[in-house]
């Protein structure tokens, strides 16, 4: 092959270019730390990099979650555990009072510690956590228990009789919680009749229909409005209306709503962080303080004896509701565990894929170092190779 | 023969010496000039003269003086030149867009994707903290940030790749005239001389056609009437003296479109070379595929949370709602909501209800049952239809206005939910995001901006029996959060796209990119490496080398010395002769 000067001058420039480039990058992995910093560096990598970047976020949120929902069932927890005591105590006074021996004076007195006990249980059953109430579901901004009067909520099923188009629920003074079947006369302009669900009948006389509302006074103290459209069918099936969550003042019933609160652990998973105060728990326990109370009002032994049992029930259901959240609470330590084991080992992925092998890096750039070095030299001593210096 | 004759052959190899030092000395000036191929001094004998039945030699002179290049590899060094131009303007291209993609440990749009959805899993864990739903917006509002700024670069990239387009059509158009006006000089100058050529006007117009074949892809075919050059695809460029002239014209694309400017017709196979082909196939390739994938992914993303969103509520108390996009008729009379060409995903909505909740300022109920289901019917309902459904409904109130509906509920609250419609999500009705034909039109829902509590994270349900009074939204409800949440693994696709995941989409969108730039990167130094071993074979052939010319110097000295010795003796002879007569 014939060979040129400048063929020769091209090659070195073309060898000192590319250790040049092995230069550059070897000093940007040493200096960066990573093998790769943009896409084009090493497309695969990159991807493979955002790929665990993106499961390391959802480890670290998820940890978060458990995080939040591991705080907000500790602290269920440990109101739970506040309520054991209580319920201990009054089955000590139970068993004291039930004593036949005692008087009316001793049991008022106990009355009034159970009394106390109650408002405690009361206050414990609406503690908040955070500004939110722990044991309201989802209607964290209210309380979760109320003793005072609720008149409850009225739902309507309209029967075969379309012209009576709505009836609803105007007063429940006696807290009354039941199902009233209406009916109405053949020629459907009277409403004859409206029925508990123990077939008693609770109207008086028989209403006869105007258009718009019609009251409807029942023997039990609850009052109903009927919407009639005006136009009378020749059907007798009125319709059935049910009364739920009626409750008398003095009687602690839950307030909260039936949601529980989900926390996302992953983008599919979720955990309930929270102990709903409608579980049976709560219900035996305000209900047997209440019956405990009531009956060391009435200076009555076998009322306290009664009652006895259903703290003797409630304590019981607490013990287990509170054995439940701290099972809850175990589980979630355990996948907080495998959380941080899968982050160390993301970490370590990543570590691998990313991190530059320096000793690798460092000897490449003294290889190509010497190879540069070598190329200087050998360009300096072409460039005495030359027939003009002979012919002078 | 005479005496005489010797003195001639020593004259003829005086004068062919004389020319091919002059030769050498030509070599020795142009060994670096580019493109200037080496020539040779081909010497021949003279033709002889017949003396009886001898023939005598009358000497040497120059037969030619020959360029020495190989055709094969010109013409692999015009393909590679070509080849790398392109190459070279795709990697630049590329390299100048690579700043949008982010890198690793710095904010990019699969990092922005990540942090909002972990802020939208914080919001579902606590829905009712006030700085989580903040760290949300702002979280949001740079994931829109980042799409409508990686969508402008890449734009502004494809415009600026356009715009250069013009300027480099005028050096190609002067290179082919230049390329003309030398094949009419080569011609002039060759004319009726069979065995030389016009060597250097010919490395000039190799040269011009190199240069053009760099902004350019351009094919070089052997002609008799001078070089003829025709575009990849076949249209003629030059031939003979003339040159044809290429000229920019708007295309149907809305960019540039390269055609001739005497018939205004398109040239073919412009993309396949030259610097011109690298900044089309940049233009109409990876840059607008990328802009593509953003559109893809802004959508799925606006249109995907934003029929989470709708049928939810947040924190704030939310009397009034007004639609994001707008109906293409003012009235909303005129057209079905699923065929107005005006709202960008209206071909989503579909037969179906969503429901109306309104609130009292305590949170319960107005009406009995709570939500009121407004009927959506696609083909047939109108956006004035859905407003008197809606106008119906005990305590709100509804109207069309320059297209958009308004949902006003007064001093009451309204809550919206259970679209199975796709509506509300079409016409952006409390939507999370705002979304046009493009993800330049990406943006957080103005209302959403100004008030983070308008997240929604809940959803209205009918309270617990024994709290009649109880809101119908709770405050801790996430349902409409962790449906939010959901979407970011999920893979689905709205568009008509593969089903993917955001992050799947974005991923793909990063690696993509990583890709094409590694492939271009790839082609550039193979380009290289080729012309480099293309330059060197060249070099090997047609190149200068000083040493050989030297020595060949020396050579023609030598034999000038002798041949002038030859002239001396010859003379001494005469001399002698001359002498002998005296």
């Amino acid at each position: 092959m014939r060979i040129t000067t400048q063929q020769i001058f091209d090659n070195l420039l073309v060898g000192i270019r590319r250790q040049q480039q092995i230069q550059a990058q070897g000093t940007e992995q040493v200096s960066s730390g990573h093998r790769f910093t943009r896409p084009s560096d090493n497309p695969l990598g990159f991807k493979q990099s955002v790929d665990i970047r993106h499961v390391q976020a959802g480890i670290k949120a998820s940890l978060g979650g458990l995080s939040t929902t591991r705080l907000r069932l500790g602290a269920s927890s440990n109101a739970l555990s506040q309520m054991l005591p209580l319920l201990r105590r009054a089955q000590v006074l139970a068993v004291q009072q039930a004593n036949a021996t005692l008087g009316a004076a001793e049991r008022q007195a106990a009355a009034a510690e159970v009394a106390t006990l109650q408002g405690q249980l009361l206050a414990l059953a609406n503690q908040q956590f955070e500004g939110e109430s722990l044991f309201a579901g989802t209607a964290t901004n209210q309380a979760a228990f109320s003793n005072a009067f609720s008149a409850g909520v009225a739902a309507y099923a309209q029967g075969a009789n379309t012209s009576v188009t709505s009836v609803t629920q105007t007063a429940n003074p006696n807290a009354v919680n039941d199902t009233y079947t209406i009916t109405l006369n053949t020629s459907g302009t009277q409403i004859t009749s409206v029925k508990n669900s123990a077939s008693t009948e609770l109207l008086a006389a028989p209403v006869a229909l105007v258009t718009g509302a019609n009251t409807l006074g029942l023997s039990n103290g609850v009052v109903l409005s009927a919407s009639f459209n005006g136009t009378a069918q020749a059907n007798t099936n009125g319709g059935v209306l049910t009364l739920t969550g009626a409750s008398a003042a003095g009687n602690t019933h839950y307030i909260g709503n039936t949601r529980d609160r989900k926390v996302a652990i992953t983008s599919t998973q979720v955990v309930i962080s929270n102990v709903r105060g409608d579980r049976t728990a709560f219900t035996q326990a305000f209900a047997s303080f209440k019956a405990l109370e009531a009956a060391l009002v009435a200076n009555d032994a076998t009322g306290v004896k009664t009652a006895l049992g259903k703290l003797n029930s409630a304590s019981n259901a607490m013990t287990e509701l509170t054995a439940e959240v701290g099972g809850r609470l175990a589980s979630i330590t355990l996948r907080q565990q495998v959380f941080q084991d899968l982050q160390v080992q993301a970490e370590q992925r990543r570590g691998q894929l990313e991190n530059t092998d320096i000793a690798a890096v460092v000897a490449r750039l003294s290889r190509s170092q010497i190879a540069l070095q070598a190329t200087f030299s050998e360009m300096a001593r072409i460039g005495n190779l030359s027939l003009v210096r002979f012919l002078k | 023969m005479s005496v005489f004759g010797s003195l001639d052959i020593g004259a003829s190899s005086l004068l062919a010496q004389q020319r091919a030092m002059d030769v050498i000395a030509q070599n020795i000036a142009n060994a670096n000039t580019p493109g200037y191929s080496r020539q040779e001094t081909i010497l021949v004998s003279k033709q002889p003269q017949q003396a009886g039945v001898l023939n005598l030699g009358r000497g040497v002179k120059v037969g030619n003086i020959r360029r020495v290049v190989d055709a094969i590899l010109t013409r692999a060094q015009l393909a590679n030149s070509s080849q790398n131009a392109r190459a070279q303007t795709l990697q630049q291209g590329l390299a100048s867009v690579q700043s949008t993609f982010g890198a690793l440990g710095a904010p990019g749009l699969t990092s922005t994707l990540d942090a909002f959805f972990t802020s939208l899993q914080a919001l579902a864990n606590t829905p009712a903290d006030a700085i989580v739903r903040a760290d949300t917006l702002s979280k949001a509002q740079s994931l829109v940030t980042q799409v409508t700024d990686m969508r402008q670069q890449l734009s502004d990239r494809r415009i600026a790749a356009d715009q250069e387009l013009a300027p480099l059509l005028t050096k190609a158009n002067t290179l082919l005239t230049q390329i003309a006006d030398l094949n009419g000089r080569i011609g002039r100058a060759e004319a009726g001389r069979t065995a030389s050529q016009a060597n250097d006007l010919r490395d000039q117009r190799d040269a011009k056609v190199t240069e053009l074949s760099k902004l350019i892809g351009v094919h070089q075919v052997a002609s008799n009437s001078g070089l003829l050059l025709q575009t990849p695809g076949g249209d003629m460029l030059v031939q003979g003296t003339s040159a044809r002239q290429l000229k920019v014209a708007a295309g149907s694309s809305g960019f540039n479109q390269i055609v001739f400017a005497d018939n205004n017709l398109p040239a073919s196979g412009l993309t396949q070379g030259g610097q011109i082909g690298g900044l089309i196939t940049l233009r109409d390739g990876p840059l607008t595929n990328y802009i593509k994938q953003l559109d893809s992914l802004a959508a799925n993303l606006a249109f995907g949370i934003n029929q989470k969103h709708v049928n939810g509520t947040g924190t704030s108390t939310v009397s009034s709602y007004t639609s994001g996009q707008a109906a293409a008729d003012s009235s909303g009379t005129a057209t079905a909501v699923n065929l107005d060409t005006n709202v960008p995903f209206a071909s989503k909505i579909q037969t179906g209800t969503f429901n109306i909740y309104v609130l009292n300022a305590n949170g319960t109920a107005v009406n009995t049952p709570p939500g009121t289901a407004i009927s959506v019917t696609a083909g047939t309902t109108k956006l004035a239809d859905i407003a008197a459904a809606i106008n119906l409904v005990n305590g709100v109130s509804a109207s069309v206005s320059n297209g958009k509906l308004t949902i006003n509920g007064g001093t009451r609250r309204i809550v919206l939910g259970g679209d199975t419609s796709n509506f509300l999500a079409a016409y952006e009705i409390n939507s999370f995001f705002h979304s046009g034909a493009t993800a330049a039109d990406f943006t957080v829902s103005s209302a959403i901006a100004a008030d983070a509590g308008r997240i929604a994270s809940g959803v209205a349900t009918p309270p617990n029996p024994t709290n009649p009074s109880s809101p119908l939204v709770a405050a801790s409800d996430n349902t409409v959060a962790l449906g939010l949440l959901g979407l970011r693994d999920q893979a689905f696709s709205i568009d008509g796209t593969a089903a993917a995941s955001p992050i799947a989409r974005a991923s793909t969108l990063v690696s993509t990119f990583g890709l094409d730039v590694a492939a271009a990167n790839q082609q550039a130094s193979f380009r290289t490496a080729e012309a480099n071993a293309l330059s060197s074979q060249r070099q090997s052939t047609s190149g200068v080398n000083v040493d050989a010319e030297l020595v060949n110097m020396i050579r023609f000295q030598r034999t000038y010395e002798a041949s002038a010795k030859l002239i001396q003796v010859s003379n001494q002879m005469l001399d002698s002769l001359l002498g002998l007569i005296q």
